[in-house]
């Protein structure tokens, strides 16, 4: 969708050619490309939408240097299952408690993406989103992370997220001591 | 890991398993304390001992680890502060000085729910939640529970207020007025068990609501001005509703005591003209006033309806009737009904004939079908005058007082009464159009 301008006016003609476009390419840390609705990445990523506002944004792949390809390609997929998917109808008019209002539940959709990730991927996309500054993505991934921890003793939660214990056991037993009211059940 | 993304994963875990997080190891020593959510809640913290002996001894503890966690946070921005416990045992100045804290660390999300337990829950909230102290400019969520509300005088409302949940609040409808009177944000308001005694009238454009739940208040009369609206629920008497100029409503939610059906019409009409989806649950009192059939669409937008209907005898056509006769478009109609005394089949009492066509009804659920006499002649009436009926559900099992906890359950029946099956045979069977799906279930 290339608009013809007149001479004379190339910046202008570079920058609006560009804003016409409907994707952005992207490019990961392994130079590897990957393209996304423009549309979305400006809605769902404060950085991104800086980027195509400010004319930063690279025909030929912008680069991401902190983001490796595998995170990237689930960004991308994001963005576009999001640009697709039908907004819940349900959002404000259901009777939400108050609690959870803040934080709009993870989709179906969504909760389906994050599940099907390794636990090494659901980290480096929760680093991506954080580093381009997609706030629901970060939301739904930490989420997910939170729920992983939920319930689960200190060993389990170490296992998990492979934690090392380097507390001594009088160490343990006085963080024990001073916060007695959170381990009250134990 | 980042350390503000430890914190958007911690706030996601009740306060309590935050703090143990700090057992993990010595990076995640004092993780817990960045959490710009804070949630303290009796009943998470203490759990099921809560009401045991130890009481005092937990209020002591409750009330040492907020201002504890609180001065951690001293001069940073929290998000959310959540109170939650009996008042009882807490001391007036702890809550005052927490609501300061609210102020000084710019909170956007306030919940205080000091609930009294025993004796003390009989008498009106005692706490006096102080507005005073509070930043209303910048609060955007607030949640109040059993406190009392008396509004400074030069009160300037809450320019930022999305959300406003009131339950169990002592407040004057004067003053839930000026609370509301500079709220151009607000989004979400409910207000339940606050007893007001008298009307209500926010004269203040809510230009923003979306939602309104106004239920079990006591009052005389309500007006709202609230253009976008598009949720509706009222629960109480049915006294005058003025929603002014509303023309976006989609669904409404109505439970209405000691009024007939015919009260419900005149109620509502100029409330739910433009709704398109209504759920109306209501005790119906017999013998109904008989209600005149109009030809005057009230609902006219109203395609879905929900009747939750409890029955002291039996079914009044004369009133059920009508109500449907009033909504023109209905496509979608389900009938919930109970008794008190049960339904039961008369034999030999004619079966009366009301003509009045439900062109665009598609779908009819009947649950509580017991095959009374009012019943046979309300689903004979929807078998004759519906003529696009594509679905029809009749269903032995009464699913009100099977939801209902204070109810004794009746058994499950496990095969259709014979009654109900002969009057399935008569009334529906032979009538129904041959393009109409029924089903039958008990």
């Amino acid at each position: 969708m290339e608009v013809d301008k007149g001479k004379g006016e190339a910046e202008e003609t570079r920058k609006v050619a560009e804003a016409d476009r409907d994707t952005v390419t992207l490019k990961s840390s392994d130079g590897k490309l990957f393209e996304v609705s423009k549309e979305a990445a400006a809605r769902l990523s404060t950085v991104l939408a800086g980027m195509i506002a400010g004319g930063s944004i690279d025909d030929n792949g912008t680069d991401l240097k902190q983001i490796g390809s595998e995170a990237l390609e689930n960004v991308v997929d994001y963005c576009n299952k999001h640009a697709n998917s039908i907004p819940s109808a349900a959002l404000i008019s259901s009777s939400i408690s108050f609690n959870t209002a803040p934080f709009k539940e993870p989709e179906e959709w969504e909760r389906k993406f994050v599940d099907r990730l390794s636990h090494d991927a659901l980290f480096d996309l929760v680093e991506a989103a954080n580093f381009l500054g997609m706030e629901r993505l970060l939301d739904v991934t930490c989420h997910k992370i939170s729920e992983m921890m939920k319930g689960k003793s200190p060993d389990q939660i170490r296992e998990v997220f492979n934690i090392k214990n380097d507390y001594t056991k009088e160490e343990l037993e006085e963080i024990r001591q001073e916060l007695a009211w959170a381990f009250y059940d134990d | 890991m980042l350390q503000d993304v430890q914190g958007i994963i911690l706030s996601k875990l009740p306060l309590k398993e935050v703090v143990r997080t700090s057992v993990l190891s010595s990076q995640w020593r004092d993780l817990w304390t960045v959490c710009p959510k804070l949630r303290f809640d009796c009943t998470i913290m203490f759990g099921k001992d809560f009401n045991g002996k130890q009481r005092g001894q937990f209020a002591q503890q409750f009330i040492d680890t907020v201002n504890a966690v609180l001065q951690q946070y001293h001069g940073r921005i929290v998000e959310e502060l959540v109170i939650k416990f009996d008042f009882g045992t807490l001391l007036v100045d702890h809550l005052n000085n927490w609501v300061r804290f609210t102020a000084s660390s710019h909170t956007k999300f306030l919940a205080f729910d000091v609930m009294p337990r025993g004796l003390e829950a009989l008498s009106s909230p005692q706490y006096i939640f102080p507005f005073q102290l509070l930043d209303s400019r910048s609060i955007s969520h607030l949640q109040l529970r059993f406190v009392s509300v008396n509004l400074p005088t030069q009160f300037g409302g809450f320019p930022k207020l999305r959300k406003l949940d009131l339950c169990h609040v002592k407040v004057t409808a004067k003053d839930l007025q000026d609370m509301l009177s500079n709220c151009c944000a607000l989004e979400w308001l409910c207000v339940v068990h606050c007893k007001m005694d008298g009307e209500l009238k926010v004269h203040c454009p809510l230009p923003s609501l979306l939602y309104l739940h106004v239920a079990f208040c006591e009052l005389t009369s309500m007006e709202f001005h609230a253009v976008k609206l598009r949720t509706f629920v009222y629960k109480g008497s049915a006294v005058r509703i003025n929603l002014n100029e509303i023309s976006e409503l989609k669904n409404a939610n109505i439970f209405l005591h000691g009024a007939t059906i015919g009260d419900a019409i005149a109620t509502l009409s100029n409330v739910l003209t433009s709704a398109q989806s209504l759920t109306y649950d209501a005790f119906v009192h017999s013998p109904e006033v008989p209600f005149l059939m109009e030809n005057t669409s009230k609902f006219s937008q109203l395609k879905h309806l929900q009747l939750l209907l409890s029955y002291r005898m039996d079914v009044d056509n004369l009133s059920l009737v009508p109500f449907l006769g009033s909504a023109p478009l209905i496509e979608k109609l389900e009938v919930h009904f109970t008794s008190y005394f049960g339904f039961f089949y008369v034999d030999g009492e004619s079966i009366r004939r009301f003509e009045h066509r439900h062109e665009y009804l598609k779908d009819v659920c009947i649950t509580g079908f017991k095959a009374s006499n009012g019943q046979i002649e309300f689903v004979t009436h929807i078998v004759e005058n519906a003529p696009v009926l594509d679905v029809l559900t009749v269903e032995q099992s009464d699913k009100l007082s099977n939801t209902d906890p204070v109810l004794v359950k009746e058994k499950v029946a496990k095969y259709m009464d014979a009654t109900v099956c002969e009057v399935v045979r008569r009334y529906i069977e032979r009538t129904v159009s041959p393009k109409c799906y029924l089903r039958l279930l008990f």
